[in-house]
């Protein structure tokens, strides 16, 4: 076969590409387990600075709290958006374009606008500075991105799957949790994990309503780093990379990480 | 078999609206116990509407469904024993073929061992003994087809309604499954309703068949009657081939009528009660009584024509001949040794009693 | 039904109206407030943050007109990296398609301070890649990425790159392949079928693409703040600023809504200038 100068090239210009995007990647996990912290190459492997990180009670801390801020966010928004999608997919009615925008909405914003109306409305309402304010901002947060995974899943699920179960005497529910919700299982779980990733790794909405004594993970990094120069920084952004990767292996598995991420706005099936 | 099913469907003046859109409008008729009856029509004619109405997945705008003597017009669809075959099956992805069977046995709080046996009895009439533990994704076809029409026979339904049940199956295994399905529904007895724009199908399985258009009803009848004597035009068109020609009545005897359809073409055919002189009518003529021959016998309803198109179908033939008058016709006749080529100048006959007249407007 | 659809959507809504639509209400309503200072803010209907932006030369060109710079600037490199990247995953198939999809979207999964902090390694005075630039005799001795404004120009391609590539990837598979081959048919060679069917075709995605990581870059605060240099004088900073440290709210809420208008000004005239430069073509040639 002839070898295509133009294929040749661009293939050189796309690795080099995907080297730019994992290099930095690539040089924290290095950095993670290099006993000289970042003189390279490494002249071994240590677990110290991962000991460090893991021990230290201020990680620790922020740890407990993104974990709980997201399993909460989480779960609250894919409750919510399971509930809005299904009205959203199945039916039409007058002023759905605009449901549509509003749901969309917290994605559309610029998240410095977003966090800003959130934190003065919140300070003005007295919700400002309470782990409430934070639970709120995630779960509006990451709603947008369930709402279109679970879009995307229930428009592809075949109504008549449901009306079987119906006619052989299930209810509604019974439907819904019996056929339904296994059925678009796959959907279901990487809407769960994108929307937890998003809110574990969560900077801008975090920085301006996370309360004293409430700081989620990202944060503590940011604060940690902007003064501290050394490798147990590399190691606690190495283990935020590797939580990412487990999620990203998880929607690959699932429903794929290019269809988890983009999903689809919610129209009608025609 | 203990299916001693009495009991059958009244539909009656149902119509469906969505907006302005009438989808079926005013349609009746019922089905007897262990009948056989199809609803046929082309795509868009209301018959899966029809069908959805009685399943309760879609809820009439007016009229009244009766399931065994109830009104059950308005109930949800998990209130009304109904079975139902969809078209694409529905089988439960996540659930084996015996989940997919037993999940409405359950939801009904049998027992474990009335579920297993009746599970063992569906399964042994469909064929599926040893399939009980598969996925629907690793059976073929016919196999899901089976599950989907085990699944409704599990419970005991009143009736079994059925959606294009053999559509996605190719043309070989949807003849095979369309006898076994007949079968099957002849040893249980089971009243069944079967929606289909096949019409092979609807005359081949049907005790009668309801031809819908437009949402409204073209007609109800035995196979036998449809085909033989359609009465409209539409139900001629739709089912089975014809030939058409316009005409006016221009001799009424005892037994006989001569149509003339143009300047140079008559046909003589049998009296119909309602014929009388002058009147238009339009002559009817399916192309498998026209008889072919070579030469003339001097015989009635005897005419020339030139072969101008030749349709090979294996056991048929259809030609596309050319009256001496001017009109085309279709004929089919049986693949027998007897040859024609395109050009070829035959000899056609047809007896008066094939001929079906049907009453024209003079608009 | 109709029943159903409200009780279903409700909470959804009432949750949206209360925590977007209401907020962002309110920032429009507390921009015309007067601040006092000391984030205390009194109840008023006046232009001052107003005036103290737009009238003002310094934020006017240093800041707003600087981040439109930054940011279109920033957008454009996303694009040309972005491009070929689409083009060959787009031609790729099985594994690898997967593996270069997955590594072209980590980013978004992959937290913002996490990837600054590697960045940070790279860049920094001594770091790893003034090591590399040194020993390879680029320069004699270290530049500096960090903590300046080629840092964030850096990092915001490196951030829109994903959103880009996708964009830019729908686009391109959505076209007719049969187009192409069609071209080819014709006499045309690899490089004026691409010229004249494939890339025409994938404006829309480059539009689309621009459109979104512009909007991104424009409303930047994230990045400045971790790796700009301590007076960054981008607009999203500013409003961090003014909000967070000054406790301005007044001021900040003011600078929000000319931030939104700017960049709907700016995305409105994009949109205008590819629609006559490109897309109009395009219709006319159908």
């Amino acid at each position: 076969m002839r070898i295509d100068f133009g294929t040749w090239m661009l293939r050189l210009f796309t690795y080099v590409a995907m080297a730019f995007l994992f290099f930095p990647i690539a040089i924290t996990l290095l950095v993670s387990i290099n006993p000289n912290e970042f003189i390279l190459p490494p002249t071994g492997v240590t677990m110290e600075w991962f000991r460090a990180a893991w021990t230290s009670s201020k990680f620790v801390d922020a740890m407990v709290v993104s974990l709980v801020l997201g399993i909460v966010a989480t779960l609250s928004a894919n409750a919510l958006a399971l509930l809005a999608v299904l009205a959203l997919v199945r039916y039409n009615f007058p002023g759905k374009a605009f449901v549509n925008l509003l749901i969309m909405s917290p994605i559309l914003i610029p998240a410095t606008i977003f966090s800003l109306a959130l934190y003065v409305f919140l300070a003005r309402i007295g919700l400002g500075g309470s782990i409430t304010s934070l639970v709120i901002g995630h779960t509006i947060h990451v709603l947008p991105f369930a709402v279109r995974i679970l879009a995307a899943s229930l428009q592809n699920f075949d109504t008549s799957l449901e009306e079987a179960a119906r006619n052989v005497g299930a209810s509604g529910t019974r439907t819904l949790f019996s056929i339904t919700l296994p059925v678009i299982k796959t959907g279901l779980i990487s809407s769960l994990t994108l929307c937890f990733v998003l809110s574990w790794n969560d900077f801008p909405i975090s920085v301006f309503l996370a309360p004293p004594g409430w700081t989620p993970l990202p944060v503590e990094l940011y604060s940690y780093i902007k003064y501290q120069y050394d490798a147990v920084g590399a190691a606690l952004a190495s283990s935020l990379i590797i939580l990412s990767a487990i999620a990203i292996i998880i929607l690959d598995r699932a429903t794929g990480i290019r269809r988890a991420i983009r999903g689809e706005a919610p129209g009608v099936k025609s | 078999m203990t299916h001693a099913l009495t009991q059958s469907i009244w539909v009656d003046g149902v119509a469906k609206k969505y907006g302005d859109v009438s989808v079926v409008d005013d349609v009746s008729f019922d089905v007897r116990p262990g009948e056989f009856v199809s609803l046929l029509g082309p795509s868009g004619c209301g018959k899966t509407t029809t069908l959805r109405m009685i399943a309760g997945f879609v809820m009439p705008s007016g009229g009244r469904v009766l399931v065994n003597g109830a009104d059950v017009t308005y109930a949800p669809p998990d209130k009304r024993n109904v079975g139902f075959v969809f078209q694409n099956y529905a089988l439960w992805p996540h659930m084996t073929v015996l989940e997919n069977i037993t999940f409405g046995l359950k939801l009904r709080g049998r027992t474990s061992t009335a579920i297993r046996s009746k599970a063992d009895e569906v399964l042994g009439i469909t064929g599926l003994t040893g399939f009980e533990g598969r996925l629907p994704r690793q059976l073929s076809g016919g196999q899901q087809q089976r599950v989907a029409l085990a699944r409704a026979l599990a419970l005991d339904p009143a009736l079994l309604l059925m959606d294009e049940p053999l559509s996605n199956l190719d043309r070989a295994l949807r003849i095979t499954m369309r006898r076994e399905l007949k079968q099957l529904q002849s040893r249980l007895n089971m009243t069944t309703l079967y929606v289909t724009h096949d019409q092979e199908e609807a005359l081949s399985m049907s005790d009668r068949v309801v031809i819908m258009s437009g949402g409204k009803i073209a007609r109800i009848a035995k196979p036998r009657e449809i085909y033989e004597d359609p009465r409209s035009e539409f139900v001629a068109d739709f089912v089975g081939n014809t030939n058409f020609f316009d005409g006016r009545v221009v001799e009424v005897a005892d037994d006989r009528a001569v149509v003339q359809c143009g300047a140079s073409l008559k046909f003589a055919v049998t009296r119909e009660d309602s014929i009388s002189v002058g009147q238009q009518v339009r002559v009817l003529l399916r192309p498998e009584r026209i008889r072919v021959k070579n030469r003339p016998e001097a015989r009635e309803n005897e005419l020339s024509a030139c072969i101008e198109m030749i349709e090979y179908f294996g056991p048929t033939i259809r030609y596309t001949a050319k009256l001496q008058s001017g009109e085309n016709l279709y004929i089919e006749t049986h693949n027998t040794s007897q040859d024609h080529v395109i050009d070829d100048q035959i000899w056609i006959e047809i007896e008066p009693k094939h001929f079906r007249l049907l009453h024209r407007n003079k608009a | 039904m109709r029943a159903g659809v409200v009780a279903f959507l409700a909470p959804s809504l009432v949750l949206l109206t209360i925590f977007v639509l209401i907020p962002l209400g309110w920032v429009i309503r507390i921009s015309f407030n007067e601040n006092v200072g000391g984030a205390y803010m009194r109840s008023a209907w006046v232009l001052d943050n107003y005036i103290q932006f737009l009238g003002s030369t310094w934020y006017l060109v240093n800041t707003l007109w600087y981040t439109v710079y930054i940011a279109f600037f920033a957008t454009v490199l996303s694009a040309l990296l972005a491009y070929p990247v689409a083009l060959y995953i787009a031609r790729s198939t099985g594994f690898q398609k997967s593996i270069l999809m997955t590594l072209v979207l980590s980013p978004l999964l992959i937290g913002l301070v996490t990837l600054v902090y590697g960045w940070i390694v790279i860049f920094r005075g001594g770091g790893i890649l003034n090591s590399l630039l040194i020993g390879l005799g680029v320069y004699d001795e270290p530049a500096q990425y960090m903590w300046n404004i080629k840092g964030v120009v850096i990092l915001l391609v490196y951030i829109g790159m994903p959103y880009m590539t996708m964009s830019l990837l729908d686009s391109i598979e959505r076209i007719n392949p049969f187009l192409a081959e069609a071209a080819r048919n014709v006499g045309a060679n690899r490089w004026t079928t691409f010229w004249k069917i494939t890339f025409p075709l994938t404006m829309p995605g480059l539009y689309a693409g621009l459109v979104i990581v512009f909007t991104l870059n424009f409303a930047a605060f994230a990045v400045p703040l971790m790796v700009g240099p301590d007076e960054t004088r981008m607009i999203g900073l500013l409003i961090y600023k003014e909000a967070l440290i000054n406790n301005n709210l007044p001021f900040a809420s003011s600078i929000s809504v000319i931030m939104i208008a700017a960049s709907s000004v700016t995305i409105i005239g994009l949109g205008y200038l590819f629609n006559k430069m490109i897309l109009n073509k395009l219709e006319a040639k159908k």
